[in-house]
């Protein structure tokens, strides 16, 4: 008597639900590293900006307190300490501010006098990025105090128009794309293991000697183990939309895309599983490509900012085009997405235009 | 020599040698440098030297080890005289010196065993079975000893100033190998020429090190007095005191030999299981290319100039703006070309000189565009400093990469149109490049994959395979099993991460990694052998070398403790793993791992407080990029008690649940 297709999906699926449920602890782990992404990737969002700079005002007047403000105001560039002289010495030397500013002595009377007074900077310039930040932002932050002063004199200006109206929140803009990543590693462990696990139990060999048709086991198989990843990363989801507050603005397409990603890497993970045999194999390789493709994804930036090469390159991942659909779904980069294209004539007036084609990501 | 005036190839032998070596060292050092005699006039002398001590042996009547130990001491005086001989005086440097040594060598080498091969010459005391013995003490053997002592000598001296890693740095280094070496040396059970070579040039490389760091200006500056006296002290210490078991002979000590045996097999077991290195290297070396990738987004951004201004101003504004390599990767392009790239997103901003800028200037109001793209807010920010800062040199030239260089800093003040300027001071010389501060990083998280992950699979394995019983029921104690699978661990990790630490300082040697070095090959070809590059470390003194090692080998504990109980606790190699890439992100992020914790919100920085890895990125930050050491005994001493903390947990639990098994 041969079990009729359907009733060995359901067989199967049973058996891999069992199974998962005997490797909760496993399974926990994985949503738990789902969660993790997201929290990796808020915390390298508050990175990016505000260096610790410790201001001695030595002046104290109305125009060192303008510069300041000018200071504070400069692209999101410093975090401002104040603090004694010595406490700013002592955590300059062991890395803990980048710089300190002093504003001399009779700052305010001389530069309302008309002269021009220099400011003291010590750098910590043991950080290049974080060096060249404060280098740049400073003369910003001058240019800035000198406008607002009216001081006469100056020929030219700088006058920005931005693609977006506002700009996107760098946490949001990241932890979308952090979705992405979720699924690969945890559609991609949980397909692993469900095939390795054959090996490394030995019943592929019953598998093999089984008149049941080996894709239809495969089909149950890899059914709960994307359902368990499609689960963790609706959890995911949630995280993102009640903690971090970032809504979609296609709802529908966003469930969509995370539903092709699980089919996607569920997929991959078990061909993976297969190739391996081995989960404890299997998943440190998807943690361990997780991170590049990732990055190589456009998730931080446009990927082609990057040389032709790197976006080249970038188009054979398919981690790649999930956050490109992901990023349009949210709306975190409104119409931008890695394939994407931009209009400058619309620039400034925070719109871009649509007249790419959006099939390279959809 | 006679076999009852030459010392048994044992612990006390090796020790000795290298304070003999020593002490060759720093009186051969006297003799070039505060003697002045020159080659001829030192060799001449202790090659006599040499010669009467072995007369004088052949003819004594009472059997003494002290021709022995002054024969190595002079062939080691001689050796750093040739040394210095090879290396400058025929102006070979120290790389070719001791390339042209180790010819030299290994020929001598040859001779010597062509004629030890012949039926004449003396038959090896192992071939009866004896106990491990030097070779043959015949002329042909001091010979050897004089070119392997001076290849020693270059070899150390290339380490210490032609990779430039200071005479600390390379001791340590060559410590670490000499600690190597001899363990090999203490496992073999018979002589064996090759080895014992290579485990004397080793030793003499260390001895020119540490020589040069005891009584050298960059070290303890004991001088040759002191220094001289002072190893002769402990030569005769050692001698004296120390038994003349054999090396690494463990027969004697059943604790030791078990532990030995267990931490040895460990690494067997590990080495063998392609599964285990992959879980414990892919993670970190994924977030090495990460970092990488992420070094190339931080950086310089591409950005299109259209100069549409014909005047001198606009072509001003353009020389400064194209000006800043610093800042952007800058082309100049036609208006169409430019709107299509940033359309295209192949540049993230497009910087517009317009048709008017001349006339505007004149009237005190030209404009420059910047049309961004300011999707990443990072990014933007960059671009908006940079241009701000370009177009502000316009009117204030001070305030852009001349009044950076030359401007107040140096007390040359411009006055300029919004009052203020900028007097820059540099706490460090040269810059270190985003790659290379996050090399740490990355090195701690390596240590923790293999520390934690490694040892947790080595005693998750045991559970799940049941070999468990097999320790509960072997001889050894239970205390020697538990340091053994501790030992296991710290020497897996120790040897995956001392390389990795080396060649981040090796590669101040390679003439490639020089940033004017122009390298004619095709891009790809530069970018593959430029890539170690990025993994440079500076050089640092020796103090800060010893804290980098101290603060390397308390996270090793830590992590491997860690492991330890994770493994005990879990007991399943997949539950293992998971738990352990998750708990080294978390400790790789929360220490610091992306930044520096200042930068993280007060909250956040609460928090890394009670993460340990933010005190080891914190410390090595500290020992590699700063002058002193300040705050390092305290991030050391929060390490180490977490490292006993968790080897003391570790060691508790494991020594109860093996009880139980």
């Amino acid at each position: 008597m041969t079990a009729s297709p359907w009733a060995l999906f359901r067989a199967s699926v049973t058996l891999e639900a069992t199974t998962l449920r005997g490797n909760r602890a496993f399974v926990i782990l994985t949503a738990v590293a789902a969660v993790s992404f997201l929290v990796m990737v808020s915390l390298f969002g508050l990175t990016g900006s505000y260096a610790p700079v410790a201001v001695i005002n030595n002046d104290g007047g109305p125009l060192a307190d303008r510069l300041i403000e000018a200071l504070d105001a400069a692209h999101h560039s410093f975090a401002l300490k104040f603090m004694p002289l010595a406490d700013a010495e002592a955590a300059l030397l062991s890395g803990r501010l980048v710089g300190i500013l002093t504003i001399p002595e009779g700052f305010s009377r001389d530069v309302a006098a008309g002269k021009t007074v220099p400011i003291d900077i010590r750098i910590d310039n043991v950080n290049i990025d974080l060096t060249h930040d404060v280098q740049r932002a400073l003369p910003a932050a001058i240019v800035k105090f000198g406008r607002d002063q009216k001081f006469p004199g100056a020929t030219a200006r700088m006058v920005e128009h931005d693609v977006m109206r506002e700009d996107p929140g760098y946490i949001p803009y990241l932890v979308v794309s952090a979705l992405a990543l979720d699924a690969m590693v945890i559609a991609g462990i949980l397909g692993a293991m469900a095939t390795a696990r054959e090996w490394e139990r030995r019943t592929v060999k019953l598998l093999r000697l089984s008149p049941a048709s080996p894709g239809i086991l495969l089909a149950g198989k890899l059914t709960v183990a994307g359902t368990v990843a499609a689960v963790a990363l609706g959890l995911a989801l949630l995280v993102i939309v009640f903690v971090y507050r970032v809504v979609p603005i296609a709802p529908w397409s966003t469930v969509f895309a995370l539903l092709a990603c699980v089919v996607i890497f569920t997929s991959l993970g078990a061909w993976l599983g297969v190739v391996l045999k081995r989960t404890l194999a299997a998943v440190p390789l998807l943690f361990g490509l997780a991170m590049p493709l990732y990055i190589d994804s456009g998730a931080l930036e446009p990927t082609r900012f990057d040389g032709e090469a790197i976006w080249m390159a970038a188009h054979l991942s398919p981690v790649y085009y999930a956050v490109g659909v992901l990023e349009w779904a949210f709306g975190a980069g409104r119409d931008l997405h890695p394939g994407g294209r931009v209009d400058p004539r619309t620039a400034g007036e925070g719109r871009v235009s649509m007249s790419r084609d959006r099939g390279d990501a959809l | 020599m006679h076999s009852s005036n030459v010392p048994a190839l044992a612990a006390r032998y090796w020790a000795a040698i290298l304070i003999a070596s020593l002490l060759g060292t720093t009186t051969g050092d006297f003799v070039a440098k505060t003697l002045k005699l020159g080659v001829a006039g030192a060799l001449l002398p202790l090659g006599v030297l040499l010669a009467l001590v072995l007369i004088l042996e052949r003819r004594g009547s009472v059997a003494s080890e002290v021709y022995y130990w002054v024969a190595v001491i002079i062939a080691r005086t001689a050796a750093t005289t040739l040394g210095d001989f090879v290396s400058d005086d025929l102006k070979l440097g120290f790389g070719w010196g001791s390339g042209v040594v180790a010819v030299g060598f290994a020929l001598a080498f040859l001779v010597s065993r062509l004629r030890r091969a012949r039926p004449s010459a003396a038959p090896s005391p192992d071939l009866a079975g004896a106990a491990k013995s030097l070779p043959p003490t015949t002329t042909g053997y001091w010979v050897l000893i004089v070119i392997a002592s001076t290849l020693g000598a270059t070899v150390g001296d290339f380490l210490a100033e032609s990779l430039k890693l200071g005479v600390g740095l390379a001791s340590l280094l060559l410590g670490a190998a000499l600690a190597l070496v001899w363990a090999f040396e203490g496992r073999a059970r018979t002589s064996n020429d090759v080895r014992y070579w290579i485990a004397i040039i080793v030793t003499t490389a260390v001895g020119t090190t540490m020589g040069d760091l005891l009584t050298g200006k960059e070290g303890l500056n004991l001088g040759f007095r002191w220094g001289a006296a002072s190893l002769t002290f402990l030569l005769v210490v050692v001698l004296r005191r120390m038994g003349r078991q054999h090396a690494g002979d463990f027969s004697q000590h059943p604790t030791i030999s078990a532990a030995w045996g267990m931490a040895v097999n460990d690494v067997a077991v590990w080495l063998r299981s392609p599964a285990a290195i992959a879980a414990s290297l892919l993670p970190a070396l994924g977030m090495g290319v990460l970092v990488a990738m992420l070094t190339a987004s931080v950086g310089r951004q591409p950005v299109a100039l259209v100069v549409e201004g014909q005047g001198k101003h606009s072509a001003r504004m353009a020389r400064i703006l194209l000006g800043d390599e610093d800042a952007y990767i800058m082309k100049k392009m036609s208006a169409a070309d430019a709107e299509k790239a940033f359309g295209e997103q192949r540049v993230a901003a497009m910087i517009v000189v317009p048709e008017n800028f001349d006339w505007a200037v004149y009237r005190s109001d030209g404009m420059v565009d910047l049309y961004l793209n300011n999707i990443n807010i990072d990014i933007a920010d960059d671009l908006r400093r940079a241009v701000t800062r370009s177009v502000a040199e316009f009117d204030a030239p001070q305030l852009g990469l001349l009044g950076e260089l030359h401007g107040p800093s140096v007390g040359i003040l411009l006055p300029n149109v919004y009052r203020v300027a900028v007097a820059e001071h540099d706490l460090r010389d040269t810059n270190v490049s985003f790659l290379q501060y996050q090399v740490i990083p990355i090195i701690v998280l390596i240590a923790i994959s293999i520390g934690t992950l490694g040892t947790a699979l080595l005693t998750a394995r045991d559970f799940e395979r049941s070999t468990v019983k097999m320790l509960v029921l072997s001889p050894a104690g239970r205390a020697a099993l538990v340091v053994g699978r501790l030992l296991g661990g710290s020497l897996l990790t120790v040897v995956l991460i001392a390389p990795l630490v080396l060649l981040g300082f090796l590669t101040h040697g390679l003439p490639f990694c020089e940033e004017e070095a122009e390298l004619h090959m095709p891009q790809w070809a530069v970018m593959l052998v430029s890539g170690p590059c990025g993994w440079q470390l500076p050089p640092v003194r020796w103090t800060h070398g010893v804290a980098l090692v101290a603060l390397l080998v308390a996270v090793t504990l830590m992590t491997v403790g860690l492991g330890t109980l994770l493994g005990i606790v879990l007991r399943d190699l997949r539950v293992v793993t998971m738990t352990a890439l998750n708990a080294a992100a978390y400790l790789f992020f929360l220490g610091g791992g992306f930044t520096m914790v200042a930068f993280l919100p007060h909250w956040l920085q609460v928090a890394s407080r009670f993460v340990p890895t933010s005190y080891a990125i914190e410390g090595l930050r500290q020992a590699l990029f700063y002058p002193d050491l300040r705050g390092v005994g305290h991030d050391l001493l929060v390490l180490t008690g977490c490292a006993a903390l968790s080897i003391v947990l570790a060691s508790a639990t494991l020594t109860r649940v093996w009880r139980r098994a």
